[in-house]
């Protein structure tokens, strides 16, 4: 449904995005994850036919992104991260305005109207004036723009950033309707949890590459295979710390007066034979075991490029 | 105590370390030595009458520096509190143990420190009349007396404004409706009655009194009402907002507002209707406020009042050059915000991603724009016409003049179009609603102005007559509107409007392409900051 091919974005000295290959199938909800600055918002625009291309190109619903922008744009629901309401309209107006745009037959617009308030729960406030809306509600009131013309893939830019736990869970819970639905959805953010229990796959991009992509599983198996094991000595800390530095999969030792904390790459059986090495050596142990490495401190550590 | 409090200090700070000063400094002291210089004598005969002439010279001297302090004082103070609104800070300097009163006091004591400093950098060019004799020293304090007041009421008029609206160029264009015509009161009994007005003190002293009693009464209605929106911030328009503020803003439907804003539809967009142009003219001008479009035709019809002996005198050309200067000064800030408002409020890329055709937009937003600046001028037309209709009854002159009023209709139709497109052309190249605003007035003193100082530079330096050098002011509606209406259809008189009327569709046409071509550079393409 969405191919982006060996895209790059460049401003001036600056790549953006560097030789992005991504694919994207029909009916996945594709969740976009990385720090600000990643190049997120950048690859969003180009799919958008917002922003040229340095190089690369993108496949969108069967329609190249540089070719046809028409019928991409005919193909998507873009929204942005920032967005602004018109002064002066009333909700129904707003969604009015953007289906006339996407030129659907006044007489069936109504209809399509009130489908779109009705599934983001907006039918109470059609006569409201937009720029009365809370910051909530224009997030919905955005994405019922978004789905107007009912376009088969959605591209999302960080829809819930900014809002209170409970109109997350909303859009959440719009989201996983939309994937019922059989819509493809591109949606970004920079909260990997946020994202891990709505998407059936994720792509992790840092610094405008994208380091790890795949089912929602398999990435958080792989982010969280590196595992972080804390030794609390008695005495003889240097000594245990230089049988820790030369033990192979053993990464990072810190130091912290008589505990110290490292990352390990390897089974229990190895983890095992560190514990039996270090006694042999003499040190003496009172403590050894493994931390729980949370979803967001895992995610840090990918994109700081501890993790391959 | 500290006399400079710390809104003055950062505001002043801010103002000095921009371009924009150093330019309006540079401008405003090449404008007075350009006048000076004009009005120097060539030959050296002139010490036997040199009182009759350093008279003449200063009077130049005094127009310029009182017309363009009055020029340049709303540019820095009209933005003292709409820029805090559309950046949102104003809630946070309330906020601050700063009283209501001190920041409308350092908002005045910022504008005014520039404009004291312009008014100071000009009396190296004063030094250089006085010693020519005729002009005394108390007539030269007389007028920087004059002066520092007209800049502190221009100055007080501007911040007034900013209170009042909630976008800069708004406030700026009513500002200069106010100052404009006050200017001209003043330069008229400077100009009538200099001998009175700077050498015995009989119009500084009445004017400073007057003038400093205006400052203290609008900084008191400023104070209070900046206090008044913190403790009730304005709430957007909806309907019962409407119905209580009725004679104060634009009604939807009713006539005739409702040229403005027509009546909304229950139905929506009919398939065959530009939604561009159905959003612009139902919902955007409503949204943004339509205190500034009732303010200005109110001011306007108001200052129309006074050409009107004119239509009726046979001197139409003065009514039309009034409604082109008003219209000039109105239009781009209506226009000015084409595109780069729609960037700046962050729905352009809502916009540019539906299957809307660039030109499709281009087309809506110039048709709803056009017809703003063309029911503004609509007003003061039918004001024309029904003075002209009386005209006619009362003498049979006015029949001969009838080719004129259509001329003049079609020049003034034709300055529409250009401004409108003028102001969407600097709205996509500037990105930024006020300097779209600020780019299109410099570039209509260019087109509109310039060319008559051209004429005159060319007239004394080439020693052609002033009607071979006619051709120059073509770019210029005033140029057909300048020539004597008494000396009826002649083929220069003729080629003239007929060049203007091609000139000014040439630019249009050249505006149109560009904008149409051109609508992806509002895109943020080369901006690292919008990456996520």
């Amino acid at each position: 449904m969405i191919q982006i091919t060996n895209f790059t974005k460049q401003y001036g000295d600056f790549t953006a995005v560097d030789s992005l290959n991504l694919t994207i199938e029909r009916g996945d909800v594709f969740g976009f994850i990385g720090p600000n600055g990643a190049g997120k918002t950048t690859t969003m625009k180009f799919l958008a036919t917002l922003i040229k291309p340095t190089s690369g190109d993108a496949l969108i619903n069967g329609h190249r992104v540089s070719e046809k922008p028409e019928e991409v744009k005919r193909s998507i629901g873009y929204m942005p991260d920032t967005f602004g309401v018109y002064q002066g309209m009333k909700v129904w107006e707003y969604l009015d305005f953007f289906g006339a745009a996407y030129r659907i037959p006044a007489s069936a617009r109504k209809s399509v109207i009130d489908e779109s308030l009705k599934l983001l729960d907006l039918e109470k406030i059609r006569d409201e004036y937009v720029n009365n809306l809370s910051r909530g509600v224009k997030q919905r009131l955005c994405l019922a723009k978004t789905l107007i013309h009912n376009p088969p893939v959605l591209i999302l830019d960080e829809p819930a950033s900014g809002l209170d736990p409970r109109a997350r869970i909303y859009i959440k819970g719009i989201l996983t309707e939309l994937r019922k639905m059989g819509k493809t959805i591109l949606i970004s953010s920079h909260i990997l949890s946020e994202l891990a229990d709505c998407c059936n796959k994720v792509g992790i991009i840092e610094r405008g590459k994208l380091l790890a992509s795949g089912p929602v599983d398999r990435i958080l198996k792989m982010i969280r295979s590196s595992r972080k094991v804390r030794l609390i000595v008695l005495e003889k800390e240097a000594l245990a710390r230089s049988v820790l530095a030369d033990t192979p999969g053993v990464k990072g030792v810190a130091a912290d007066g008589l505990e110290l904390e490292f990352d390990f790459d390897g089974d229990d059986e190895q983890l095992a034979s560190i514990l039996t090495r270090v006694v042999t050596e003499g040190v003496r142990v009172t403590g050894f075991r493994e931390v729980e490495v949370s979803l967001e401190e895992a995610f840090l550590r990918i994109t700081r490029g501890e993790i391959q | 105590m500290n006399i400079v409090n710390p809104i003055a200090r950062r505001e002043l700070i801010d103002i000095l370390k921009g371009d924009r000063s150093s330019w309006c400094l540079f401008v405003y002291i090449l404008v007075l030595s350009g006048a000076v210089y004009g009005a120097w004598p060539k030959t050296i005969e002139f010490l036997s009458v040199a009182d009759r002439i350093a008279r003449e010279i200063f009077s130049y001297f005094a127009f310029f520096q009182i017309l363009l302090v009055s020029l340049l004082a709303p540019a820095f103070s009209a933005g003292s509190f709409t820029r805090e609104k559309e950046e949102e800070t104003l809630e946070l300097l309330l906020a601050s143990p700063i009283s209501s009163f001190s920041i409308v006091v350092g908002k005045l004591q910022s504008a005014m420190g520039f404009l004291l400093l312009v008014i100071v950098s000009s009396l190296p060019v004063a030094a250089v009349i006085l010693p020519l004799g005729g002009v005394g020293l108390d007539e030269l304090v007389n007028l920087y007396a004059i002066l520092t007041v007209m800049a502190l009421v221009s100055a007080t008029i501007g911040l007034t404004c900013s209170s009042y609206f909630h976008r800069t160029h708004s406030a700026l264009v009513v500002s200069y409706l106010f100052v404009l015509p006050l200017t001209g009161i003043v330069l008229g009994l400077s100009r009538g009655f200099p001998q009175r007005f700077f050498a015995d003190g009989g119009g500084a002293l009445p004017f400073a009194v007057v003038g400093l009693l205006a400052v203290a009464w609008m900084a008191n209605v400023v104070s209070r009402r900046t206090c008044r929106e913190s403790l009730d911030p304005p709430k957007p328009a909806g309907d019962e907002d409407l119905s209580e503020q009725r004679g104060l803003v634009l009604t939807p439907g009713e006539f005739p507002d409702s040229l403005f804003l027509p009546e909304k539809s229950a139905q929506g967009i009919k398939d065959h209707d530009n939604p561009v142009f159905q959003k612009e003219v139902r919902s955007e001008l409503l949204g943004s406020g339509t205190l500034f479009m009732r303010t200005v035709i109110q001011i306007g019809v108001i200052l129309s009042i006074f050409f009107i002996p004119s239509i009726v005198s046979g001197r139409t050309d003065h009514f039309f050059s009034f409604v082109i200067v008003v219209m000039c000064l109105v239009s781009p800030s209506l226009s000015s915000g084409m595109f780069s408002q729609e960037r700046e409020r962050h729905t352009l890329e809502l916009l540019l991603t539906t299957t809307l055709t660039s030109r499709e937009i281009l087309r809506g937003k110039l048709k709803a724009l056009m017809r703003y600046s063309l029911v503004f001028v609509g007003f003061f037309i039918c004001t024309h016409m029904v003075a002209y209709a009386f005209s006619l009854r009362s003498t049979s002159a006015a029949w001969s003049s009838i080719h004129h009023v259509l001329t003049y209709l079609i020049l003034t139709f034709s300055t529409v179009a250009v401004v409108t497109l003028m102001a969407g052309f600097f709205s996509v190249l500037t990105m930024s609603t006020f300097r779209a605003t600020v780019a299109t007035y410099v570039a209509l003193l260019v087109l509109y102005v310039g060319p008559f100082i051209l004429h005159k530079l060319l007239v004394i330096y080439t020693r052609l007559s002033e009607s071979t050098l006619l051709w120059v002011t073509v770019t210029s509606p005033f140029g057909p509107l300048i020539l004597d209406p008494g000396t009826g259809l002649t083929f220069g008189r003729l080629c003239l409007w007929h060049g203007t009327v091609i000139v000014s569709a040439l630019i249009c046409i050249g505006l149109y392409r560009y904008l149409a071509r051109n609508l992806d550079r509002l895109l943020p393409q080369e901006e690292r900051g919008t990456m996520g």
